[in-house]
């Protein structure tokens, strides 16, 4: 059981862009969040912080009391390991198998570098490698190659490989943007018995406010890399999370634009 | 700005219509105009291509005298002698051998060079910087070369000429190993690194795998590439079938370079299409 606390994080890319601005927020051991946001507010920025796959160029982030930000080498590895992510993109190794790619998840508990393929992991590691794929019922494909699966197939094997990685916390970047509205249901609810079953701390990424509104217990949304909502689902109401997509044209193209009309910001 | 179409009378409607072009003030031409390094590039191209026709006496007279010759040396080698197939064919055996030795060492010191090289898996800048110089360095010296080198270094015979192909495999293969790595998407990878796994890891569990049906096929192309140039190596004595055809062909038994040159014909035809037909089933 980790909590997550994001101390004022900034991010500002090489190139100038300004993805995150001063964003902070706690959110307690086993709870979860619904992060809400226009294309390019800053979503996928804040999650990859959330596992120093990017580093904020101002502020820190801690993971269950461990300060994510200034880790390196062995220790960033050994924190790592506690945090599942599930990608936007869908990130198998597209010419292994889906059963081959989900024994990578156990990875980062192994030292050497043949620990995870299939034909050296343990028979442990094999079994519950399986087990993972039955839990998102895909162990009858088990062998088949990653990049022959449909996209939510693709997804689930995804999910199950962070399964495998057996976290205390999961990052799900609109792990259903890919899959059709009965895929994406079927995604969300494994994903969230799954959490309630093994206690994880979840933020996950959506652009469906309907989806949002049935698995969203608390919602954060960015605007253009600004924390503008931090409550309760059932304070949040839908013209505030409709607010969030009205001036997506400006906010996207140029974060500071003048008159750029910001939706109240509502705080618990 | 110059006018598009000069005839063209400016409208007087409110709306900007698709009839008034000369508002895209950066349309781009319809043919780009040479640069003048263009135009410079050109005339050194002639100048060197007009130098070096003449240089080398393309005349009609010497190239009719050349099928004259050639007509002869193909009058001489008629019928090919098959008295000394035995030897001529294990020469071509050892050729063939020289070049799959060294192909496989070269393969195997290609892969460590490619990830050094390669931005997605080098440990640091200045490694990958020095990595990729010796690369081309050993690509830009022909394996010719190489086999002289090596024929003074370790004396006449196929180890001179294995060396060479080694030299001439990682020049090839390290450099598109690594041209394949950089291409690989770096999801998987990321993917993987989040997990907690280590560099390494990372390398043989998403980076290896799909790179290689490609690292593959590189490799059959060296072969190919090996087998070719194991018979000229031969003819400045790094072993193999080029030691019998320079023998041959110095004592004007033209038949039997005849013999030599068919079988060499049949053995590089033969490993092309194998290697392509391995080609089709990895990929
Ligand atoms: N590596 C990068 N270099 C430069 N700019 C980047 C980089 N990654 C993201 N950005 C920029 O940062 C901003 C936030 O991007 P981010 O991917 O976090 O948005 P998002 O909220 O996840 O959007 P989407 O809903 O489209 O996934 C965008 O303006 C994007 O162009
Ligand atoms: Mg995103």
């Amino acid at each position: 059981m980790r909590d997550i606390r994001v101390h004022d994080i900034s991010k500002v890319f090489p190139n100038g862009t300004r993805a995150l601005d001063k964003v902070g927020f706690e959110l307690g051991a086993g709870e979860s969040a619904v992060l809400l946001g226009h294309n390019g507010s800053g979503k996928s920025t804040l999650l990859r912080c959330l596992n120093a796959l990017e580093r904020p160029t101002a502020g820190r982030v801690e993971v269950g009391g461990i300060n994510l930000t200034s880790a390196r080498g062995a220790s960033l590895r050994m924190l790592r390991r506690d945090i599942g992510v599930v990608f936007q993109r869908i990130n198998l190794v597209p010419n292994l198998s889906a059963f081959q790619n989900v024994l990578f998840g156990a990875m980062g508990r192994q030292r050497g570098l043949l620990g995870s393929l299939s034909i050296t992991a343990s028979a442990e590691d094999r079994a519950f490698a399986m087990h993972c794929l039955e839990r998102v019922s895909m162990a009858h494909l088990a062998s088949q190659r990653a990049d022959t699966l449909s996209g939510g197939q693709q997804q689930r094997v995804a999910i199950a490989r962070t399964l495998m990685q057996r976290p205390s916390v999961i990052l799900a970047d609109e792990p259903i943007a890919a899959l059709d509205p009965k895929a994406g249901q079927r995604v969300m609810e494994l994903l969230w018995s799954v959490a309630r079953d093994e206690g994880m701390t979840v933020i996950c990424t959506l652009h469906n406010l309907s989806v949002a509104r049935i698995y969203g217990e608390r919602f954060i949304a960015l605007v253009s890399g600004r924390k503008v909502i931090d409550a309760p689902a059932a304070k949040v109401s839908d013209a505030d999370l409709k607010a969030l997509y009205a001036d997506a044209d400006t906010a996207e193209d140029d974060g500071d634009a003048p008159g750029l009309s910001m939706p109240q910001a509502v705080n618990a | 700005m110059r006018p598009a179409f000069p005839c063209h009378k400016p409208s007087t409607l409110e709306k900007p219509a698709m009839n008034q072009p000369s508002q895209y003030r950066d349309m781009p031409t319809r043919v780009a105009t040479p640069s003048i390094f263009t135009w410079l590039i050109l005339v050194i191209f002639l100048a060197l291509f007009i130098q070096g026709l003449s240089g080398a006496g393309f005349t009609p007279d010497r190239l009719l005298r050349g099928a004259g010759n050639l007509g002869s040396f193909f009058a001489q080698a008629m019928p090919p002698d098959f008295s000394r197939i035995g030897p001529i064919a294990k020469a071509m055996y050892e050729t063939f051998q020289m070049a799959l030795v060294g192909v496989t060492f070269g393969v195997i010191l290609s892969l460590p060079m490619a990830l050094l090289c390669a931005r997605n898996t080098s440990p640091a800048a200045p490694v990958r910087v020095v990595c990729r110089g010796t690369v081309a360095t050993l690509r830009t010296i022909p394996d010719l070369v190489w086999a002289l080198i090596f024929v003074v270094a370790v004396g006449l015979g196929p180890l001179a000429g294995i060396l060479a192909i080694i030299m001439d495999t990682i020049g090839f293969c390290a450099r598109f190993f690594s041209e394949r790595v950089e291409e690989i998407r770096p999801g998987p990878s990321e993917a993987l690194a989040s997990t907690g796994a280590g560099r390494m890891q990372v390398i043989t569990g998403a980076v290896l795998p799909e790179a290689f049906p490609s690292f593959v096929a590189t490799s059959l192309f060296a072969v190919e590439k090996a087998v070719r140039s194991a018979v000229v190596l031969g003819l400045v004595g790094a072993g193999g079938i080029g030691v019998e055809l320079n023998t041959a062909m110095t004592m004007f038994r033209y038949d039997q370079a005849l013999t030599i040159i068919m079988i060499i014909l049949v053995v590089v035809i033969g490993v092309e299409q194998l290697s392509s037909a391995i080609r089709r089933r990895v990929l």
